[in-house]
């Protein structure tokens, strides 16, 4: 498998999957944090060291059974545009990429598992897919951690549990997220409050790619942050309680903006759907703006024509580096908003607004 | 109101950060805010903050050079700069000085949740020679022989050693 062959079809976490309740929560993901025993952590390792321990880590991720199919990207040979697009279909990190040879990531033909190598620490495993289940995704990486110990002696002390290269992530090494669509919350200007509540239960709302990023197009990751003296089962139920009462939340939102706001949101919607259909050049943040729009009128029955898994193929294959690969050809970021805007017109092509949308 | 770190400039530079529902605030100079590394247009967590606290306080810093992991040789003092450990062993060299920063970050300090296989393993085997060394003083031949060969059944199917 080649990184070419993932550009044209849609991101197995995003499209294809069940359609996730209410659409609110668009996808879950759950990660390990995982070291070798007696090596020195990738940051402070010596390139050969982490050429060896990369090299050996691949072998033994590549000779489970049950991967599959799997594509191997080397940091330090995959191109820059390779990269990003890996990190666009949220398949490695920033900072893998970032790096060069000694590191990479083994990733599962259906794109639902990845695990990265020498990225912060020796492995990064993550489980992702489409909608809300974090027991499912939980129990498929809890069964490749299982896998992975019969090649590789973890480096555990009884007291700390799961040794990291950051003290932050040390204990079970573990942090669930969800990818959440908060649009009605943000247009009746509740999300601070939101964010802060979050805050106070321990979790943190970042934007799509994770830290440092700016929540655009209304899509927030909300994930855990405490990692030690708490069990990964733990952890799970007392996310997902709070992740179901931010889903709550939002639909009580959506129901409030429907009885006493329609005019406001049909005007959200109905321009999203305009400029999307008109514009000629299209740059991804505003995008992304007008794609929450779109979505947002999709779960309420307001639009007519298109499905939100067709939403989130474009919002994946609009990205920069999805449209660079298409083209064949780097684009100057003019001709990228050029190309994204004709991208989107051709599949809402057909999309019209619902009676009683206006 | 003054700064947190050098306590002598007035403090410019404000963070807050909310841990497990505990607010923590901490308020510093411009100077200390720009010798730990920190710049007021791109803020960083508290996080950081204390893992970079007195990175470049001068005293203190021969005294990070000196303590340093015997097995890979990283010194606190390289720690405290890239905020990143040097491997699994730097846990035991830097455990003084670790201790608060977990537990700032952590909802607990002790590790909950799942185990290797070896570490299980061996935990059992740890436990079994106890009781084998109890029985044996206490004359209990019978009982040490069924340790015994527990224990030996472990090593076995585990591979791990003694």
């Amino acid at each position: 498998m080649i990184v070419d062959e993932l550009v044209k079809r849609p991101g197995g976490w995003l499209a294809r999957g069940r359609r996730p309740a209410g659409g609110i929560v668009i996808s879950t993901r759950v990660r390990l944090a995982r070291n070798v025993k007696g090596v020195a952590f990738p940051g402070w390792a010596g390139e050969d060291e982490r050429i060896r321990v990369c090299g050996r880590l691949r072998r033994v991720l590549e000779g489970l059974p049950g991967l599959g199919d799997t594509l191997f990207a080397d940091m330090g040979s995959t191109s820059r545009v390779d990269k990003e697009l890996l990190k666009e279909r949220h398949l490695i990190s920033a900072e893998l990429a970032g790096k060069g040879a000694g590191s990479g990531a083994v990733i599962t033909a259906d794109e639902r598992l990845s695990v990265m190598l020498n990225e912060e620490d020796h492995l990064r495993m993550q489980v992702i897919s489409p909608g809300l289940g974090l027991k499912k995704v939980w129990k498929k990486l809890s069964a490749l951690d299982v896998q992975l110990e019969s090649g590789v002696e973890y480096a555990f002390s009884t007291g700390l549990g799961y040794l990291t290269a950051c003290p932050s992530n040390v204990g079970t090494g573990f942090r669930a997220s969800v990818l959440m669509h908060l649009g009605a919350l943000s247009m009746l200007g509740e999300m601070e409050q939101t964010v802060r509540g979050l805050e106070h239960l321990g979790l943190v709302a970042r934007g799509l790619h994770g830290e440092g990023t700016e929540p655009h197009g209304n899509l927030f990751q909300i994930s855990n942050q405490s990692t030690l003296g708490e069990s990964e089962e733990d952890i799970i139920e007392r996310f997902g309680a709070v992740v179901d009462q931010v889903a709550q939340h939002e639909a009580n939102a959506r129901s409030r903006l429907r009885e006493s706001r329609m005019s406001l949101l049909a005007d959200r919607v109905g321009r999203s759907l305009g400029i999307l259909l008109h514009a000629v050049l299209l740059p991804s943040g505003e995008a992304v703006d007008l794609l929450s729009g779109l979505r947002l009128g999709i779960e309420m029955g307001m639009v007519e024509n298109l499905r939100v898994s067709a939403v989130n193929e474009i919002m994946l294959l609009t990205q920069p580096a999805h449209l660079q690969k298409v083209s064949g050809k780097p684009l100057e970021p003019q001709e990228r908003d050029e190309l994204r805007a004709q991208m989107v017109r051709k599949r809402i092509r057909k999309v019209t607004l619902a009676m009683g949308a206006r | 109101m003054l700064c947190g770190i050098c306590k002598k400039n007035p403090a410019t530079v404000h963070f807050k950060q909310v841990v497990n529902g505990v607010s923590q605030e901490m308020s510093i100079c411009a100077e200390c805010a720009k010798n730990s590394g920190i710049s007021v247009t791109a803020p960083l967590g508290l996080t950081d903050m204390l893992l970079g606290m007195g990175a470049n306080a001068d005293p203190k810093a021969a005294e990070d050079d000196k303590k340093a992991c015997s097995a890979c040789h990283m010194r606190l003092g390289d720690f405290r700069k890239t905020h990143r450990l040097g491997c699994p062993e730097c846990y035991e060299a830097f455990g003084e000085e670790l201790a608060p920063m977990i537990e700032a970050m952590h909802r607990g300090t002790r590790h909950v949740g799942k185990v290797p296989a070896s570490a299980r393993a061996s935990a059992r085997v740890a436990a079994l020679q106890n009781a084998l060394d109890k029985a044996v003083e206490e004359q209990r031949f019978e009982d040490a022989a069924r340790l015994r060969d527990e224990i030996r059944g472990l090593k076995d199917t585990s591979g791990c050693e003694a």
